[in-house]
């Protein structure tokens, strides 16, 4: 199996276990929450400029990390800005240098010259910025952080991302190794830096850059997956919440259902079942068409570039299909979620006044 | 010790906000309160009337807000029940605040959600910062099972609901 047909057989499937815990962590505490509320949200009183505000406050600037401490909020504006840019840049190289290529023909002005150093300079200050950020993240993880819970809280995550972010470097380094050296390979920052100790040395320089690149794959790959299931689901859930929170709306109509519950009679317990299975019945389906179309493109890019009918493309369709019925079985053999557990002991009785 | 919570007498309670301060004081909750006086208003002229129901966080038996955290930050303390939101572990992402019945936990202005912790800090043997305060004493506090008594003796019932929040209220 070349490097490629790795790459487009592992990220289904890193798709799927991050998708997994997705559903298990955040979908069905969504599901619980709009059966429980839905009914109360008021779609046409939201607003767009709610949404934008917060972007911009909760997002792009993340002003509340900033009350707490400057420095955390230093250290997560470069995770936060170094990631993303990094992020882009990185899609921005498969599509044009490689994926868009192969079905239409376009100008080839980021492969080579000018734009091909400048996306090599975006994608190494970008990259550089997330490593300091790392590190710096590590060392208050490690050392500084006051409870022995928030000591290692996020460290595991951090070293996955060090591992894909130094090996990125590292691959990038042997491949500059095996070339002359070039002017515009200085824009390639810490790759080329530390290309220039290596180069000159007797060593199998392919084989060498093929096994950091599969390295550097698996770990995003992992680091992909890895997501859903422990707090680094924050990059998904906590912009989600903040961006519902701002709507003034929303908050409005969360106090209706305190209301609702603190004024309600006997007789509201009938409606009461009813509301659980609402919001988890929408959830569930959003959860399997978004899922089922992250894994089509999947397959539909990854076609491109191996090819219809081949033997590897029956690898990525193979591993799409286990992923995808891996995850179908598990959404489909999970019960509807109850807001709250059965409660014999307690009176049946709704609230009143 | 079994599971702590709340008796609270609408029928004394007279709005002064007083709990609301003593809570945000004795526990330094800087822009939220873990404890507020709702006003509920109801009838139809000339038969209204409003009552005031001062709300902490109802440390319910199965609490919602505890389902809902996708990191599991919010926990149900073993022995006295009290619902607790690990800091470190909070990634402020509110659903908490979304699923809780009663809308109890706050977002404060450095992003993690806080709520009341029954006053977890105070000594042995003080009430509770908005217990000790209140002029009438229409709150109570202690174990459900002490409580019990009393609320029989009051005529206050158990509120129920799919939760189990941890009250007794006197209409």
């Amino acid at each position: 199996m070349d490097k490629m047909t790795f790459f487009w057989v592992m990220i289904p499937v890193a798709i799927g276990v991050f998708y997994l815990g997705l559903y298990r962590n955040l979908f069905e505490k969504l599901a619980v929450i709009l059966g429980a509320s839905g009914r109360f949200i008021p779609w046409e009183r939201l607003t767009l400029g709610a949404f934008l505000q917060a972007f911009q406050d909760e997002v792009l600037a993340q002003r509340r990390i900033r009350q707490r401490s400057q420095v955390a909020w230093l250290r997560h504006m470069l995770l936060f800005w170094g990631f993303m840019v990094l992020f882009l840049f990185d899609i921005l190289t498969a599509l044009f240098t490689k994926y868009l290529q192969l079905l239409v023909s376009l100008p080839t002005f980021l492969e080579g010259g000018v734009g091909h150093t400048v996306l090599k300079f975006g994608l190494n200050t970008s990259g550089a910025i997330l490593l300091v950020a790392i590190v710096f993240a590590l060392i208050r993880g490690t050392m500084v952080a006051g409870t022995p819970e928030a000591r290692f809280n996020d460290v595991p995550g951090l070293v996955m991302l060090f591992l894909v972010v130094a090996s990125g470097f590292v691959t990038e380094a042997v491949r500059y190794a095996a070339l002359p050296a070039t002017p515009a390979m200085a824009f390639s920052g810490l790759g080329a830096l530390l290309a220039a100790p290596l180069r000159g040395a007797e060593l199998p320089w392919a084989s060498l850059y093929d096994g950091l690149w599969v390295l550097h794959a698996l770990s995003a790959g992992v680091f992909f997956a890895y997501i859903g299931w422990t707090r680094m689901i924050h990059v998904i859930a906590a912009p989600l919440g903040r961006l519902f929170y701002a709507q003034e709306a929303l908050r409005d109509a969360k106090v209706l259902t305190v209301l609702e519950g603190l004024t309600a009679t006997a007789a509201r317990p009938a409606a009461v079942p009813d509301r659980p299975t609402a919001g988890w019945g929408r959830v569930r389906r959003w959860a399997v068409w978004t899922f089922l179309v992250s894994e089509l493109g999947l397959v539909a890019a990854s076609t491109a570039y191996v090819g219809v009918f081949t033997r590897e493309f029956a690898l990525v369709v193979g591993a799409t299909a286990a992923t995808t019925a891996v995850y179908l079985a598990y959404v489909l053999s999970r019960p509807a979620p109850a807001p709250t557990g059965k409660l014999p002991q307690l009176q049946e009785r709704w609230y009143w006044f | 010790m079994g599971q702590k919570g709340w008796l609270f007498d609408v029928n004394r309670c007279i709005g002064c906000h007083a709990c609301t301060i003593a809570c945000a004081t004795w526990n330094g909750t800087d822009q939220v309160f873990w404890r507020r006086v709702v006003k509920f208003e109801w009838g139809t002229y000339p038969d209204v009337t409003t009552r005031n129901f001062s709300m902490p966080c109802l440390h319910c038996a199965d609490a919602p807000c505890m389902h809902a955290c996708p990191v599991k930050a919010i926990s149900k303390r073993e022995g006295d029940g009290i619902v607790l939101v690990d800091q470190a572990t909070c990634i402020g992402c509110t659903l908490c605040f979304w699923a809780c019945p009663f809308g109890v936990p706050q977002i404060g202005s450095e992003g993690k959600m806080s709520k009341c912790t029954y006053c977890d800090t105070r000594p042995d043997g003080l009430p509770r910062a908005c217990e000790e305060v209140c002029p009438t004493k229409a709150i109570l506090s202690g174990d459900l099972e002490a409580l019990e008594p009393i609320a029989r003796q009051r005529g206050a019932e158990r509120v129920g609901g799919p939760a189990g929040p941890s009250l007794f209220v006197v209409r």
